[in-house]
This record gives C-alpha cells, sequence and structure tokens, in this order.
C-alpha cells in the first residue's frame, strides 16, 4: 500500500515542479515551491 | 498588484524549496537514529523482540530486549519502558535500571523502548521538542522525545474507528496506541504485531511480576498511580502502604474490566504473570503546560501548571520546584523496588531483588545525570 501512496506522492511532486515551472504570476509561483517542501519531504521519507 | 515571474524566478524559489527540504529533512531523519543505552553490569544478554516473535524481524518495530540476571537463582521479573515515547519518565526509569542497577537474585527482562517507531517521530500539533538533554559529569546526554503512537510514516492509515481484538471501539489513531492494542496479532498492523511480540516474551519467559512504566498529564485522576490487575492487587496494595512511609505519594487504581486493549488488563487475563502500570505526573504531556521546552521536560516547571495547582485543578502536589524529571524517575524506581520487595519476602523461591538501584535517596541525592553517565 505504502509504494502505491509514493507513487501517487512523486506524481503530484513532479506536477507541481511542472506547473511552477510554467506558471507566469510570481505569487502562483511561490505557492507551488511552498507546495513542493511538503510533497518532497514525504516523498523522500515514506517507506 | 501581479509580479511577473519567469521561469529563472520559478526555479529560484524551486532551489529554495529545495534547500528548506534538505535541512528540514535531515532534521526529521536525525529523530529516527535511536540513542544509544549502554548495557550495564548486569546484563547478560541483548536480544531483539523478534527472538520471541520472528514476525517483527526487519520491522520497524523490533526493540532491543536487556536480560539481567543475579548471582542466586529466583523469579523473573520483565519491565517495560518507552511504551508512550511521550513520556519520558517511563522510558528513562527503564534506562536507568539498565545501565546501573544490580541485581542480587532472580531475572530481569528490560524494554527500555517498547515502541520504537514513536521515538522515530513527534506528535502533530503539540509543539514537542525533538530532543532533552541531561547533564552527567561526563557532558551532556541527549534522549529523544517521541509521540504517543507508532510512526504514521510506518503505519497508515489510520481507520476512523478502531476495534481491537478485545471489540474495544476507540478512536481511529488509537490503532497506533502500543497501549490499546492488547493482546495483538500475529496478522494484524504493525502495532498489534508490536503488543502480539511483547505477549509472547510474557508467556515465554514467564516472569513473576510485569511492570509497564507510563506517566500522565498532572490534571488526569490516574496519575502518581499504581495500577493493578485483581491479581496484582494485593502486592500492589502492601507496596503503595510501604511508599506511604517513604511519603511517596501513590494511589492505587483498579484495572477497570471493561476497558480493554491495555496492558494491565490484557498481560493478566492471557498470561500468568502479575501486571502493574505505574504512572508518574508529567507536564510536558497535560493539555494546560504553556510552551513545551526541553527544559519543561526535564525540570517539569510550568506557570500554567502553577497557577492550575493553586485553584486545586491538579491530581498532584504542584510547587514552583516543578515535578523534575529525576523525582519522577525516583517515583518509579523506588515503586518497583517496594513491589519487588514486598513480592519476594512472601516468594522467597522467585524472589527478584536488587543489591543496588538508583532509589529516591540517591536520586534526590545526586540526581539523574551520575547513573546515566553513557555520553553520546
Amino acid at each position: 500500500m505504502q509504494i502505491v501512496y509514493r507513487i501517487i506522492t512523486i506524481a503530484l511532486t513532479i506536477l507541481v515542479v511542472r506547473n511552477t515551472v510554467e506558471e507566469e504570476d510570481l505569487s502562483r509561483q511561490a505557492i507551488g515551491a511552498l507546495v513542493f517542501i511538503p510533497l518532497l519531504l514525504r516523498s523522500l521519507m515514506i517507506k | 498588484m501581479k509580479f511577473k515571474g519567469t521561469k529563472y524566478s520559478a526555479i529560484g524559489l524551486l532551489s529554495l524549496s529545495l534547500l528548506l527540504s534538505f535541512f528540514a529533512g535531515r532534521s526529521f531523519l536525525e529523530m529516527r537514529n535511536p540513542k544509544p543505552i549502554f548495557a550495564g553490569p548486569d546484563v547478560k544478554e541483548v536480544k531483539h523482540l523478534s527472538d520471541y516473535a520472528p514476525v517483527l524481524a526487519g520491522t520497524p518495530e523490533d526493540p532491543r530486549v536487556y536480560v539481567m540476571e543475579g548471582e542466586q537463582k529466583g523469579g523473573t521479573v520483565f519491565i517495560l519502558g518507552g511504551t508512550h515515547p511521550n513520556e519520558p519518565a517511563g522510558f528513562l526509569s527503564a534506562v536507568t535500571i539498565v545501565e546501573n542497577a544490580t541485581l542480587e537474585r532472580g531475572r530481569l527482562i528490560v524494554i527500555p523502548r517498547a515502541n520504537p517507531s514513536g521515538f522515530t517521530h513527534t506528535q502533530p500539533l503539540e509543539g514537542s521538542p525533538q530532543f532533552f538533554s541531561v547533564k552527567t559529569p561526563k557532558g551532556t546526554r541527549s534522549f529523544r522525545f517521541g509521540s504517543r503512537r507508532t510512526n504514521p510514516i510506518h503505519q497508515w492509515p489510520d481507520p476512523n474507528v478502531y476495534v481491537n481484538k478485545e471489540g474495544q471501539k476507540l478512536a481511529g489513531f488509537e490503532i497506533r496506541n502500543l497501549n490499546r492494542s492488547y493482546p495483538g496479532d500475529k496478522r494484524g498492523y504493525l502495532t498489534e504485531k508490536l503488543a502480539y511480540g511483547i505477549m509472547e516474551l510474557i508467556r515465554k519467559e514467564k516472569p513473576q511480576i510485569s511492570f509497564d512504566l507510563h506517566e500522565s498529564s498532572p490534571e488526569y485522576p490516574v496519575t502518581n498511580a499504581i495500577v493493578a490487575h485483581e491479581k496484582s492487587m494485593e502486592l500492589a496494595t502492601m507496596a503503595k502502604l510501604n511508599l506511604d512511609l517513604l511519603d511517596i505519594d501513590m494511589k492505587l487504581e483498579s484495572s477497570p474490566a471493561n476497558l480493554r486493549g491495555i496492558s494491565h488488563r490484557e498481560w493478566g487475563e492471557r498470561t500468568t504473570t502479575n501486571p502493574i502500570l505505574l504512572e508518574t505526573p508529567n507536564p510536558s504531556q497535560g493539555r494546560l503546560r504553556g510552551e513545551t521546552t526541553a527544559d519543561l521536560i526535564v525540570e517539569g516547571k510550568d506557570k500554567y501548571y502553577l497557577s492550575a495547582a493553586n485553584k486545586g485543578l491538579l491530581f498532584t502536589d504542584y510547587t514552583e520546584k516543578g515535578l523534575p524529571l529525576e523525582l519522577r524517575v525516583a517515583q518509579h524506581l523506588q515503586t518497583v523496588e517496594e513491589i519487588l520487595s514486598v513480592f519476594s519476602s512472601s516468594n522467597p523461591e522467585k524472589a527478584v531483588s536488587f543489591k543496588k538501584i538508583p532509589d529516591l535517596s540517591k536520586l534526590n541525592e545526586k540526581g539523574l545525570g551520575p547513573f546515566l553517565t553513557g555520553i553520546n
């Protein structure tokens, strides 16, 4: 089950990074960067 | 007003997040490194719980088991600390025994970190520090302050309602609470497997007495308490009278027969042991506390608790001196010693007695530091 959560979290992380880079509004880029932190930590640390 | 962002600003912001994640991740991972416990003079063997329950091998819930033996043969006693890693006196009392105690008679089996996974994280929304330190003559020694429950990284997700093996309905997150999971389940959730492992140890080693060392909030009625199963009540009553003579306030509480899944109930129902659970008051876990700092864990001083005490709202004495960790550890150790003394005098062939243990007078005189001189 944990592997499913890991795959979902990694997919969301990639999506957030892609959308942040494509975003043209600086404040929305900042929100994307903030969302990136917990997703990245979750992707790396989930077992 | 909108500021235009470019690909470079996005990459800059993401890089900053990556940097913050690196430091946050390092701090999280640091919590997963168990602080060492040093085997004392009478520790003859260090095992793992998976030696009793192989299902735990290779899982995050395979605590170390320290087997201590005295010079003379006698009975066997089991001491469990760290069931709830946010109750430091329970854990440190077990550590103090492993590192210092010497036995005259019998065997002592000690698990200081009953729920190792609970030591790898802190409880969300509690603002707890990750570590606290005790000053020793050889320097400062740091210990983990963990969570009451198994780390969700190791066991997740929680159900909405947890119905344990005895049919007790509990809040979903209690599925990660070791002391709601007895008698455990070999094929159940990780915490249930851990509970099963502890039951297996008790079934195989057949200790005459089993202790589960805890702490509770000062405003919770079951604090400064010996919680005893019917089987252990006579023993606990005699020990309580002895503790009264030493001016140690330990109330006697009967294990509720209809509250299932808890050590003092299930150990008594399903094994031959006499279960005893001890509670000392811990201001760092209570709901009335102010800022939760490492000093609060060690010194137990909190102005809100003082105010509550002055209004008569606490179930323990509380003054400006606070409730220091060394006093709470002393209370645990002295209670263990008195219970063993009562048991040994009426069961001389199964006696378990200490030759040396840091009891109330020694801890009052020297503090906790001199008994925790292993440095990490």
